[in-house]
């Protein structure tokens, strides 16, 4: 197939332009060997790699796929995507009970697996010397290796070992980003440290020259990276990176224009995040409790049910770190628990709302909406926390019929049948991530949360466009026009912005008053 | 060549749910360790301790010759003692793996019932699963106990949190005013002359309904004014039951965590509960 064809090919699949354009480049005769694909999460990266490993392995002439994943939800959601795209694809998950089962079914050092398709291992079981050594019995056409952001150094060893060991195997090198702020090349981590990304440095050590073929550089890499992997230095790295260059065309065709729905919380919600805010504004801030309490932060600006559940697993995970039990043994124990202790003093507060000022807001617009439009979802509801997704089934239980959900928990078929179920009821659909996944045409999309990247809204727009058949919905966000929550404030200028917020003010919104800034060095 | 993963694959790489199996009892961050024949005994002892494991295999290549274990090395120590006693003394450190090892075991397969291998465990404190030239894992009696609470445990939470919101209810609600509010909050679930009266005769998804009706502000200072929050909790805590109790699904970890949360939630809601007034019951 010649290249324009193979494009044509992936893009009558529903690859958006640029994914269809990826694929096709990696088809191509004189492609290199490896492959990175840089995109923020929920841009498309998993869809396009699962349409890559399905045509590898009908249509390229290859038996075997290694898929590569973070977590385990994470492969299980990869093999659902396979499913959905190629449901004749054969695939499997490897848990390290089903290793031991095929390991049981050969004699020593046969290779076990299975003769064609696409075997899917997340990181925690690739760490495992037993699952290695199986792994190189087998011979892999392609490996799919899906960056599963911060992880140990473990973990990370582990899929550079596998990389530096196949070295005739086709690599795709899936990840969010590639950080500016190291020296490269870069040290492997050591054992027990938490890098940033697993396999972030997978891709200056193991990888030889980079060079850019689609896509300019956005990020500021123009190092070369010559690590112990030798056998890499003919390679070269692509970069798809459109989706992140802001000041570039975007990457799908359509963007979404957001109108704003305004609300205004009420005393007793105002409290809550003013507390909130005072004790993290006490606190002084590392590299540790920065990210718990940003995420505490969003939760807040979620829903307080998400603020609960987020405190609880602060909790927990406190507990877990005072008796002993913590599953991370680490240096920012500390920070867990001196979170954890401060923030317990908001569940009273939380206790105390009587009312939901957004969600009131959100059922405003709803039932704004008219129901006229057989065949179509009354409106869908994105949010970024699962927590919220089951905050909102309930809520918008209680005031309209047929309000449906969907998650990465749910399988491809359960998935497909809630959204041909909710579109036939017209009902109301919410949802968290993935663009991979299927929705329903509809003519009103509420963003609860807004995306943390104004591209994935422009990507999961165009979905809707195209399920749509070309008539784009109404698409509303929320303000608080009390502003009481900071980096509600911060991110929703940049969203405007269409930019990614900054990270000193996102800084200076969960942490205002530092002590070391009032002078204490 | 179609191994047995493909058959497996082909069918749709659904893995029938197998709970008896030694495959779901093995624990899957164990790693085996194995010695040699000649590794000195200090040195397996140590790889024992650092580990926290009791037993070792030891191989010769791939083939396994027997275990090492604390008891295999006592027992080592009385014989060689005994045999040394009457010539020179006996230096327990010069023994080696091989010395001491005892006997190949019977191995087991991954996909026997781990139930047809209790006798095997009670003698011996485990089983070796594998074959003559390849161990794959060691099955303790703790780790047969372990699998048996995780499958269990579940449950038993379940059913603390239901207790315990019967409990609640039980205090804000005195049976006169259980049996003429009740109806009205259940109206809708069951026939006119079937709604449950008594909370013995309730399910769960019948207390969840009495608790965040909003009719009865009593429950407010026990859950507090965010019923939004209560309701979602409570209403997530009895679809985990649904599924649970009618085997549709696994739990997974979080969801373990968050059912214990619940029960320690719930538990100090009764407390509280308990330590209003009595006057505070239905209004």
């Amino acid at each position: 197939m010649t290249a324009p064809a193979t494009a044509e090919y992936f893009a009558n699949r529903g690859c958006m332009p640029d994914q269809a354009q990826f694929a096709a480049d990696f088809f191509a005769p004189e492609a290199p060997r490896i492959f990175t694909l840089i995109s923020p999460s929920g841009t498309g990266k998993g869809f396009t790699a699962a349409e890559i490993c399905s045509y590898f392995v009908t249509s390229g002439g290859h038996e075997r796929v290694l898929v590569v994943t973070g977590r385990r939800e994470l492969a299980n959601q990869f093999e659902d995507l396979l499913r959905s795209r190629n449901p004749e694809l054969p695939v499997v998950v490897v848990t390290r009970r089903i290793y031991w089962e095929l390991e049981a079914d050969v004699a020593a050092d046969v290779d076990l697996w299975p003769a064609r398709g696409v075997v899917i291992i997340a990181l925690d079981i690739l760490q495992h010397e037993d699952v290695r050594k199986g792994l190189l019995l087998g011979s892999w056409g392609l490996l799919v290796l899906d960056d599963p952001g911060p992880h140990d150094a473990d973990a990370a060893n582990a899929a550079f070992l596998l990389v530096t060991q196949f070295s005739e195997t086709r690599i795709l090198y899936l990840t969010r980003n590639i950080p500016t702020n190291i020296d490269w090349p870069v040290r492997p981590a050591t054992a027990g440290e938490r890098g940033w990304s697993a396999m972030g440095w997978l891709a200056s050590w193991g990888f030889g020259a980079i060079g850019a073929i689609a896509g300019t550089m956005p990020i500021g890499i123009s190092a070369t990276g010559s690590g112990p992997a030798s056998a890499f230095e003919e390679d070269r790295v692509v970069t798809w990176t459109r989706d992140l260059d802001m000041s570039s065309e975007p990457s799908h065709d359509v963007v979404a224009e957001v109108g704003w729905m305004t609300f205004a919380r009420i005393p007793e919600e105002r409290a809550l995040v003013s507390r909130l805010q005072q004790l993290l504004g006490s606190m002084c801030p590392d590299a540790e409790n920065r990210q718990l309490a940003l995420t505490i932060c969003k939760a807040a600006a979620s829903c307080t049910y998400s603020l609960e559940y987020a405190l609880r697993g602060l909790r927990i995970e406190r507990n877990r770190i005072m008796h002993g039990m913590s599953q991370h043994p680490a240096t920012d124990d500390s920070s867990v628990v001196e979170l954890a202790e401060v923030l317990r003093r908001l569940i009273p507060l939380i206790e105390a709302v009587p009312a939901d000022s957004k969600t009131k807001a959100l059922i405003d617009a709803i039932e704004a909406m008219p129901i006229d439009v057989p065949g179509r979802a009354r409106g869908c509801v994105f949010t970024r926390f699962a927590s919220t997704v089951d905050y909102l089934k309930s809520t918008l239980g209680e005031q309209f019929d047929n309000v449906y959900t969907l998650s990465n928990r749910m399988t491809a078929e359960k998935r497909s049948r809630v959204v041909r179920d909710c579109a036939e009821a017209q009902g109301i659909l919410i949802f968290t991530t993935g663009v991979s996944m299927d929705l329903p045409p509809t003519g009103l999309l509420l963003l609860y949360d807004l995306p943390a990247h104004s591209a994935i809204l422009d990507a999961r727009f165009s979905q809707f466009v195209q399920v749509c058949g070309g008539t784009p919905p109404c698409v509303l966000a929320f303000e608080d026009t009390t502003r009481s929550l900071e980096i509600e404030a911060v991110e929703r200028e940049a969203f405007k912005a269409r930019r990614p917020p900054d990270d000193a003010d996102i800084t200076k919104a969960v942490f205002p008053n530092p002590p070391s800034a009032a002078g204490l060095d | 060549m179609t191994t047995q993963a493909d058959v497996r694959i082909g069918d749709g790489g659904a893995f029938a749910k197998r709970i008896f199996e030694i495959l779901s009892v093995i624990p899957v961050n164990q790693e085996l360790v194995t010695v040699g024949v000649s590794t000195p005994v200090g040195e397996a002892i140590a790889l024992l301790d650092k580990h926290g494991y009791s037993q070792l295999p030891v191989m010769n290549g791939r083939k396994m010759l027997g275990i090492f274990t604390y008891r295999s090395y006592a027992l080592a120590i009385v014989a060689q003692s005994r045999k040394g006693y009457a010539t020179k003394p006996f230096d327990p450190l010069s023994l080696t793996t091989g010395d001491c090892m005892s006997a190949v075991p019977r191995f087991a397969r991954v996909t026997d019932l781990f139930t047809s291998w209790f006798d095997e465990i009670d003698s011996q404190d485990f089983l070796v699963v594998g074959d003559p030239t390849r161990a794959q894992a060691i099955v303790t009696a703790c780790d047969v106990v372990n699998y048996l609470y995780k499958i269990a445990s579940p449950y038993v939470l379940i059913a603390d949190c239901e207790l315990a919101l019967r409990a609640i209810i039980s205090i804000v609600m005195p049976p006169a005013v259980l049996i003429t509010a009740v109806p009205q909050c259940l109206a809708d679930k069951y026939p006119a002359n079937k709604v449950p009266t008594s909370l013995m005769d309730m399910s769960l998804g019948d207390y969840v309904r009495i608790v965040i009706d909003g009719r009865w502000t009593s429950f407010d200072p026990i859950f507090g004014l965010s019923r939004n929050n209560t309701r979602t909790r409570l209403e997530k805590l009895n679809e985990l039951r649904n599924e649970v109790f009618h085997n549709r699904r696994d739990v997974t970890p979080d969801e373990h965590k968050d059912l214990a949360d619940d029960r320690e939630w719930l538990r100090s809601k009764v407390e509280i509960a308990g330590s209003l007034p009595a006057t505070e019951g239905a209004r």
